[in-house]
């Protein structure tokens, strides 16, 4: 990813509205396990086992282990500093979590443009642009939605 | 593709940052993005925003709306003891009769005024478990008398629950709308209703839904481009169902110790280190060179290694003064971050926790206590890096059927 991240940088010039950008995650338990590990040095940050054992989080009537609103975030905040490349700048990520997000989902992560910021630009503000963020399972639900604020560098500069 | 007099297509069920504190979407942003669709082919007339338990009378959208050639108009939605329900044509007398701030209003009553003040309510979302009207139905069986319009197809419930709404209307006689429930501004239109005719204001739609003859059907995005067919929509029957059920509605106002917000406290204080990068991006799979390869990041924009934005969420610090609220289990409802500097291996950064609300709703696990923290987070070099808010929702579970 080296070369290819610090040469692919956008611009705001290039971006417009309806700019779509996706990866797919597949959060298994091995990987909410990493992350905690991580995080947490281990530890559930609830101190109970909805994060990693099936018969706690059916004890709590959920269908399996739920992957943490932090590890959430974090797939969201990732599928945003992937796209705004080494100069961008996240200004405010503000992310809902309307679903569990379970482990072993297949998960779509989409970006998209739906304000390129021309006019904001053109009222003397910074070159910002602003992202839907969406996290997309298999059964057609949208567990966890927000939006970005990014700050992107401008070609004359 | 502009407006027309043959067809209306309108998103009848839209949040908005004006009044709803869960949306993303600002109204200006969800026009934006309706003339992007239509420039794709895609037909939006317009929305109809339809704010959770909030009606703010000085707002007016109407140049707005002019500017971009759609239809703004605006509803409201309450929650009552059968869920969640959409209110058009609500005047200043039906607000009088309720305080629509409540979560469990009653709904025969709601439907009723609705309908003595020229209005109409239709059941929201009528799918989903608690806060949609079929889970009331098939639990406690109660009445559909005064209900004529159910919201079928949804654009935020999954095809399941969207299938047990179109079976209770099919099995009770109900007309259906569709509505994406959107809350971001890219959900715009997922689901809508079309109109045969045009419909302009909030009086059009409420002629349209309380006449039980008028012509509307729900109908996906997909479904407005020029040509498409508008499908059959599925009955559970057809569907593997899923839904986790959770909880119950209702109880005594909600108690916690109101001293503690806005009361900021010294959280604690955590190192950044390139160990405590480098884990964190391999449990995320994250190879930007920025955060782990030294020798790239000496070349990149900030002359060296930094830290992955999300690294702070992570960092374990005391909570802030506890509310005590004593209610179910507590989840993760949402995040809002904002970063001004980059964080760097090596900085030590102090973080300044506060309760910054607390307060009640219902949703699909029925009643929800929500607490607002807050953390503002400052290097050593005494900066602000970045402040994170963090929502945790309470409320109660219950154990999936046929386990311990």
């Amino acid at each position: 990813m080296t070369t290819d991240y610090l040469a692919s940088q956008r611009y705001f010039e290039d971006v417009e509205t309806g700019d779509e950008f996706e990866v797919h995650q597949h959060p298994t338990t091995e990987h909410v396990l990493e992350f905690l590990s991580s995080t947490t040095n281990g530890r559930s940050p609830t101190g109970d086992g909805r994060f990693s054992s099936d018969a706690d989080a059916r004890r709590m009537g959920l269908e399996r282990p739920i992957v943490p609103g932090t590890m959430s975030t974090a797939m969201i905040t990732r599928i945003v500093t992937d796209w705004m490349g080494p100069q961008g700048r996240i200004v405010s990520l503000d992310i809902s979590f309307r679903r569990p997000v379970l482990h072993n989902d297949e998960l779509r992560c989409l970006a998209t443009v739906i304000d390129a910021g021309d006019d904001a630009l053109e009222a003397g503000g910074p070159a910002v642009v602003k992202l839907d963020v969406v996290l997309e399972n298999d059964r057609g639900e949208r567990p966890v939605q927000g939006t970005a604020e990014v700050e992107l560098p401008r070609r004359a500069e | 593709m502009p407006l027309d007099d043959q067809h209306t297509y309108l998103d009848l069920h839209v949040h908005s940052t004006d009044g709803s504190d869960d949306a993303g979407g600002t109204v200006e942003g969800y026009l934006k993005w309706l003339t992007a669709k239509r420039k794709q082919g895609f037909r939006i007339d317009g929305f109809v925003l339809t704010e959770h338990r909030n009606y703010a009378t000085d707002r007016d959208y109407s140049d707005l709306a002019a500017r971009y050639d759609a239809v703004v108009l605006r509803g409201v939605e309450v929650e009552t003891d059968v869920g969640h329900v959409l209110v058009f044509g609500a005047t200043p007398e039906f607000f009088a009769r309720f305080d629509v701030g409540a979560i469990s209003l009653p709904y025969r009553e709601v439907f009723r005024a609705a309908r003595e003040v020229g209005g109409i309510a239709v059941g929201a979302h009528a799918g989903r478990p608690h806060i949609g009207v079929v889970d009331h139905v098939e639990a406690r069986n109660v009445s559909l008398e005064d209900v004529q319009v159910i919201e079928g197809l949804n654009g935020g419930s999954s095809d399941f629950e969207n299938a047990r709404g179109h079976d209770l209307a099919l099995s009770a006689h109900l007309r259906e709308i569709g509505a994406s429930d959107s809350h971001f501004v890219t959900g715009l239109g997922r689901c809508m209703t079309r109109f045969e005719g045009a419909v302009r204001s909030i009086d059009d739609l409420v002629a349209r839904l309380r006449d039980p003859h008028a012509v509307y059907t729900p109908v996906r995005l997909e479904e407005t481009v020029e040509g498409a067919h508008i499908g059959e929509r599925p009955t559970v029957a057809q569907l593997v169902p899923f839904s986790s059920r959770q909880g119950d509605l209702g109880g005594d106002a909600i108690e916690f110790d109101h001293t503690v917000i806005g009361r900021e406290v010294h959280a604690g204080r955590v190192e950044i280190t390139r160990e405590g990068i480098a884990a964190y991006c391999e449990a995320l799979e994250d190879t930007n060179p920025l955060y782990t390869d030294e020798v790239a990041a000496a070349a990149g924009p900030y002359k060296g290694l930094v830290a992955p934005p999300g690294i702070l969420q992570t960092a374990r610090m005391s909570p802030p003064p506890d509310p005590g609220i004593n209610f179910g289990t507590s989840f993760m409802a949402g995040s809002r971050q904002e970063y001004f500097l980059p964080i760097r291996p090596g900085d030590a950064i102090d973080g300044y926790a506060s309760v910054k609300e607390v307060y009640e709703k219902t949703g699909r696990s029925g009643r929800m206590i929500f607490v607002v923290r807050r953390t503002r987070y400052v290097n050593q070099h005494g900066e602000n890096v970045a402040a994170l808010e963090t929502s945790m929702v309470h409320r109660q579970t219950r154990a999936v059927e046929g386990d311990a």
